[in-house]
């Protein structure tokens, strides 16, 4: 069972650090307690380093977790990273998100400007 | 569908998989050999590595995968397929059947089990590919006193050839997965990890392009997409088999590496995303690059020029085709021969498929169940119309009971299967016993298709295979001892199974020295089974092995011996509703046959009456039915006189202590006992007796409710059933009445004797 603690480090800042195992098992309820309790600030640090076990569903939350803060215009940075999260990130190609920070709705918004 | 019920899919499928490794294996052994054959062993390894990968079971994968490298050699004629490998083969078998057996968790923590699994890996060694290539590699290195000058032309030549290589190997495999995906406990991560036991995955694009908004966001569903490129020899089927267990509901598209940009060109058009994106997507994982998606010199694919709807879920892309036919070149004709061959032999496999059905047992149990009650109101309906003495409703009734009967028979067959399975499983019984015990046996099989009901073939594997065994090690002599006996080398061990007078046969005989009587005599006076002065036949004496803790055996071996193994085997047969009967010659063999009812649900009985007491008599059993008031008593005896043959009876109210329950009607009254004495003759096997009874009621299908364990000590009585009318009968057991008979008859008859000897001095 995942753990979720959210910090406010400054006014502007917030940490948000998730441990322990974030799998399908516990996925649903984490996300419902990372969403009530969520409060976007200017920037928000992710601490994953202590994430024990993930697997899809744990990290299409977590993907999930960096568009929520995108879209209501906040930055990021994963401070830590762990094993697990480390590992299936260089496998499935989401360092960009994770490590290079690159914004994750850039190419939805690259598509829409392109439309129009 | 949860992913308890899919686990449990696998199990069965991986025991039917290792059940068919061993047959072939079993027919290798005995030195058959084809293609088709290594073909259907490869494919159960290799399918039983691809279903474990998808559940994240590493360690039945990485030991499958050895055994798959092994076999696929065989297979591609890399190496020969010879009595020491074949050997290994059973082995690696038997360990695949312990790692399907333990989860990944179990086996990590069983260090026998992680010993015996590096044993086999080293044992496998010889034969599996990576000794083959590192010795290539070995042998083309360069000697110690040799220096080989490479050219830079030559470097390049060398590595323009691996590209080149790796080039023809890259697969594209595009995902879109079933949204419910994740929910059933597919994880996509399983199935990247089982393609990297195919080969190397070059690059895996993750697509977050369809998360829905924040507030509509499941965390159990599926929102991601992939792009993989993966460069492997491995066949298209293979990598198809990987997503076996996903592809309803997915789009999995597979691009071989001969795929032409047309075909990557429909691809992306398929494709849910924007064009733009996806060939940006390829170009990263490598499977295409920006001049080849820019030209549009090559011709379209079939797909295209055909207008072929391209299935949503996996496609095949015929590519080959295209590429002769734009070099000029027609195809070969031995192409579509062999098409046609695969198409018909698809068709057949598909036809054969489609005829067989997995059931829960529990569900055929249920049925057998629902049948029976039916049947048993059938009857009541039957009573009720006969008394109501209307014809149409009669006639309405019959055809009823014709149907009800149609019925049950088929639902009867339902249950009934082969036991050529179980009999196929004693081949490696022999085979490896035999090679314990140093001998050499051959099993023959006879009568493999005869069927029984499932229930029987169950239970009846450990009785045979005591009986097998003890025919293994007492019975049939060493090498040595055959020859110097004039016997062939080989000692012959028959198993065969027929039909009989409404009972199956199964019988175990073998050619090896026999029951030696004397010896079996000596054990039972030993024991105080038996005394000095007992008199006993052949059949009485065999009959002795089955006492418990009765073995005249000289020596305890790990196969028998103990004198605990042929008691076990007669009290599981007796539960069954059957006995067991033993012949043997000295130096000649010995032949176990044991007799079973058909099927222990739903019989055709026979209803007869005893002093107001119902019972039923499997109409299987019986010869004929005579009234004994035409017949003479001989005085004393328990016989008749029927055709000059003596036939011994006895009557049932006498041995179940009947008494009238109900006060007779005055016609009953007025009716001289004699009238009333009815004899049912019945045979089981080669004996035959009489059942006296009061009177005779006619045929009635019967279902067999089996009497409660507190019944068991019970003589004579084998279930029992509910009648139309409500009230219970009792079903006899034909075989120990038979028994009873012909006992009481023989100690009337040694009385009458004595008595006369008496007189006469």
């Amino acid at each position: 069972m995942a753990e979720i603690d959210i910090t406010q480090k400054d006014e502007n800042i917030s940490e948000i650090t998730i441990s322990g195992e974030l799998d399908i098992y516990c996925v649903m309820d984490t996300y419902q307690q990372l969403f009530q309790q969520l409060e976007v600030k200017e920037q928000t640090l992710l601490n994953f380093g202590g994430i024990s076990e993930i697997d899809t569903a744990g990290v299409q939350l977590l993907i999930m977790l960096l568009k929520i803060i995108s879209d209501k215009n906040g930055t990021y940075q994963v401070t830590s990273l762990g094993e697990p999260l480390a590992d299936y990130s260089n496998l499935f190609q989401l360092n960009r998100y994770f490590i290079d920070f690159e914004a994750i709705n850039k190419n939805a918004s690259t598509i829409e400007e392109s439309q129009s | 569908m949860s992913l308890d019920a899919v686990l449990q899919t696998f199990y069965v499928e991986a025991k039917e998989h290792l059940e068919a490794m061993e047959n072939v294996l079993l027919k290798m052994d005995e030195g058959e050999s084809d293609d088709e054959m290594l073909n259907e062993i490869f494919r159960s390894a290799h399918t039983i590595k691809g279903s474990a990968g998808i559940f994240g079971l590493d360690h039945i994968v990485n030991f499958t995968h050895v055994v798959e490298n092994v076999l696929d050699r065989v297979r591609a004629n890399e190496i020969e397929i010879e009595k020491k490998l074949i050997d290994v083969l059973f082995k690696c078998r038997d360990h695949i059947q312990n790692l399907v057996g333990a989860n990944l968790d179990e086996f990590n923590t069983q260090p026998d089990l992680q010993k015996t699994d590096q044993e086999l890996l080293e044992t496998l060694t010889p034969w599996s590919n990576e000794v083959g290539e590192q010795t290539e590699q070995e042998s083309n290195l360069p000697d110690n006193n040799e220096t080989e000058i490479i050219s830079d032309s030559e470097t390049v030549t060398a590595e323009n050839e691996i590209e080149d290589e790796e080039k023809d190997n890259l697969w594209h495999i595009s995902l879109r997965l079933s949204a419910d995906c994740l929910r059933n406990g597919m994880d996509p991560l399983s199935f990247i990890k089982f393609l990297t036991t195919l080969g190397e995955i070059k690059h895996v694009e993750t697509l977050i392009d369809h998360f829905p908004k924040p507030e509509d966001f499941d965390a159990e569903t599926l929102y991601l997409a992939y792009e993989i490129a993966l460069q492997s020899k491995a066949s298209f089927e293979e990598i198809e088999n990987t997503f076996m267990f996903v592809q309803e509901d997915s789009a999995i598209t597979i691009l071989p590496p001969s795929a032409t940009v047309e075909d990557y060109r429909t691809l992306i058009d398929k494709l849910p995303e924007d064009n733009q994106k996806i060939e940006e997507v390829l170009i990263k994982c490598g499977s295409l690059t920006k001049p080849l998606l820019e030209q549009d010199s090559v011709p379209p694919s079939n797909a295209i020029a055909n207008n072929v709807d391209v299935p949503d879920n996996v496609e095949t892309v015929e590519t080959d085709k295209n590429k002769l036919e734009q070099l000029g070149i027609e195809s070969p004709a031995v192409t579509d021969v062999a098409a046609d061959a695969e198409l018909t032999k698809a068709k057949q496999s598909k036809t054969s498929e489609g005829k067989q059905i997995r059931v829960d047992s529990n569900r055929l149990d249920l049925l057998i169940n629902l049948i029976g009650e039916l049947v048993i109101n059938q009857q009541r309906i039957e009573l009720l119309s006969k008394e109501s003495k209307n014809p149409p409703l009669t006639e309405a009734v019959d055809d009823f009971e014709n149907f009800t009967n149609q019925i049950r028979d088929a639902a009867l067959s339902l249950r009934m299967v082969p036991i050529g399975g179980t009999f196929q499983r004693f081949k490696r019984l022999v085979r490896d016993t035999a090679q314990e015990l140093n001998k050499e046996i051959e099993l023959t099989i006879d009568g493999a298709d005869t069927e029984l009901d499932r229930l029987m073939v169950e239970k009846l594997g450990d009785p045979l295979t005591h009986i097998i065994r003890n025919a293994m090690d007492h019975g049939l002599e060493s090498v040595e001892e055959r020859v110097s006996l004039g016997k062939s080398t080989k000692g012959q061990l028959k198993l065969a199974a027929y039909h009989e007078a409404g009972h199956i046969v199964i019988s175990i005989s073998d050619d090896g020295s026999g029951i030696d009587k004397d010896r079996v005599r000596e054990k039972a006076i030993e024991k105080g089974i038996l005394n000095n002065e007992s008199q006993l036949n052949d059949n009485e004496l065999f009959h002795l092995i089955f006492h418990p803790g009765f073995s005249t055996a000289a020596s305890v071996t790990n196969l028998s011996g103990r004198g605990v193994g042929m008691d076990v085997v007669k009290r599981n047969v007796e539960a069954l509703q059957g006995s067991i009967d033993i012949s043997s010659q000295a130096g000649l063999g010995s032949e176990f046959k044991i007799r079973l009812p058909l099927t222990l649900a739903i019989i055709d009985g026979f209803h007869v009456e005893a002093k107001g007491t119902h019972f039923i008599i499997p109409q299987a059993t019986i010869i004929e039915c005579i009234n004994l008031a035409h017949h003479q008593d001989i005085k004393g005896r328990h016989c008749i006189n029927l055709r000059g043959e003596m036939i011994p009876f006895l009557n049932i109210s006498e041995i179940f202590n009947l008494t009238t329950n109900k006060a007779p009607s005055p016609e009953e009254s007025n009716k001289t006992d004699t009238l009333k004495r009815e004899l049912v003759i019945v045979q089981f096997g080669s004996d035959i007796a009489g059942i006296e009874v009061g009177t005779l009621n006619g045929e009635i299908q019967t279902v067999v409710k089996p009497l409660g364990p507190i019944f068991r000590a019970l003589k004579g009585i084998g279930g029992s059933s509910l009648l139309g009318n409500g009230e219970i009968a009792f079903i006899l057991d034909v075989p120990q009445l038979i028994e009873l008979a012909i006992e009481k008859e023989a100690s009337s008859r040694v009385t009458i004797e004595t008595n006369t000897n008496n007189l006469e001095q």
